[in-house]
């Protein structure tokens, strides 16, 4: 009686004095797919200067002279979308419109527009 | 009567310009619709803060000497929503023809999330069992914030048409500053993968938030920071956070963190740092400083 007394107490005993386990940490989230991606910007103002950015880093940079620009990039392209950067000056402070068009390879465009007065610097979300 | 006349005309217009000076008493149960009053008011209102930044909302209940200050009050700011369970005792109390706006009431809502942390038992907001409950936190959507100021600008304005201009110079420059705090959010988050953008909270206070900058919320606890956390749903958190890699888990500026840091400690997680969920703190008491400590704190967490 008195034994299993004991053996029944062992195990909180064991609970309170054991060292804690070392904690896995979390695990690293799967990476989303990468896309290949067009980028087309056209500007009304002329010329454009402009700095396309993703997640912080600037992945595309130029001047716009009237016609349409475009480059096609490698971009991580998550269901839940992706956040494009856009910043971009022109001359004599006029009021002028940009448009940033993305076509990840085998969806449709998808086409933002920001205003702006000599400036332009927005966000854009493409899903 | 020539010399007389003249002077009769100045006193009486002085007298006018008197009264027209005095301005319009605003009590405000709302750390954030006392900053939106005295912003758009200016020297044309008086702001008496009831809930003043760093108290809980979901907590405050109105002391008698709080009532008191309601004589006189020509406009009552009520942050809605069902977040003040003490309005009707309010308009008992408040003096005739004085306005009750219940700003967030004017705003479009967001419902508690679907089979949510929201269990439908009184917890203040004043919802029957198994009615849909709205989020009262709106404040977190600067867009809302902006709606916020054009309804506390039009109750203005209809108090004091005089004023009417200045009002409307006043809220232009307050929403102005509002956009430029938007778009800094919006570069901010900008930073964080959008599949990464996992917010674990203390209260489920951050959907608009949420909603606005591409989130998902997991909170401990419900709607009301008087909702506690149920062990199912914390074990329900800790697998969350161990099968997705969250990076972080946030506490808030007036809820003790335990539950915070034990999941933190158990999961491997680590404590990403204190937000503001139910209005600005004492230690940043305006709206901006509020938002720009929370996206900061989140972004340096989650990146």
């Amino acid at each position: 009686m008195v034994v299993a007394l004991l053996l029944l107490l062992l195990v909180p005993l064991r609970s309170l004095t054991r060292a804690p386990e070392a904690v896995a940490p979390a695990p690293a989230r799967a990476a989303a797919e990468t896309r290949s991606v067009q980028l087309t910007l056209v500007a009304t103002a002329r010329p454009v200067t402009f700095s396309v950015t993703h997640l912080g880093r600037e992945i595309w940079k130029g001047e716009a002279a009237g016609q349409p620009v475009e480059t096609t990039l490698d971009l991580p392209w998550p269901a839940e979308g992706v956040d494009l950067g856009v910043s971009a000056t022109w001359p004599g402070g006029v009021t002028g419109a940009l448009k940033l068009e993305a076509t990840p390879e085998g969806d449709e465009p998808q086409t933002r527009t920001a205003w702006g007065d000599g400036a332009v610097e927005e966000t854009f979300t493409y899903r | 009567m020539r010399r007389f006349f003249p002077g009769l005309v100045a006193v009486l217009l002085g007298g006018a310009t008197l009264f027209a000076a005095e301005p319009i008493r605003v009590v405000s149960f709302s750390a954030l619709l006392s900053e939106v009053a005295r912003e758009v008011g200016g020297d044309a209102v008086d702001v008496v803060g009831l809930v003043k930044p760093g108290v809980d909302p979901h907590g405050y209940q109105p002391t008698p000497v709080d009532l008191k200050t309601l004589a006189g009050a020509r406009l009552v700011l009520i942050s809605g929503k069902h977040l003040e369970p003490y309005v009707d005792k309010v308009a008992r109390v408040a003096p005739a023809g004085s306005v009750i706006l219940s700003v967030g009431d004017r705003l479009p809502s967001l419902d508690a999330p679907e089979g949510g942390h929201d269990h439908g038992h009184a917890h203040g907001h004043g919802h029957a069992e198994g009615e849909s409950a709205v989020d009262p936190h709106w404040w977190h959507s600067v867009a809302q914030m902006r709606r916020a100021v054009v309804v506390v600008r039009d109750a203005l304005t209809a108090l004091a048409p005089e004023d009417k201009a200045q009002f409307a110079k006043n809220a232009a420059g307050y929403l102005a500053r509002l956009a430029v705090l938007d778009k800094w959010i919006r570069q901010q988050v900008a930073l964080l993968p959008r599949d990464q953008r996992r917010l674990v909270t203390s209260h489920d206070a951050f959907q608009y938030f949420a909603r606005d900058y591409g989130f998902q919320i997991e909170a401990i606890e419900g709607l009301s920071t008087e909702q506690e956390a149920s062990a199912g749903r914390v074990q329900e958190l800790m697998a969350l956070i161990r099968k997705e890699g969250v990076k972080a888990v946030f506490f808030e500026d007036t809820l003790n963190p335990k539950v915070t840091t034990e999941i933190t400690r158990e999961t491997g997680t680590r404590v990403g740092g204190m937000l503001y969920a139910d209005g600005p703190g004492a230690a940043e008491p305006t709206y901006e400083q509020m938002q720009r400590h929370n996206v900061t704190t989140i972004v340096e967490a989650l990146r």
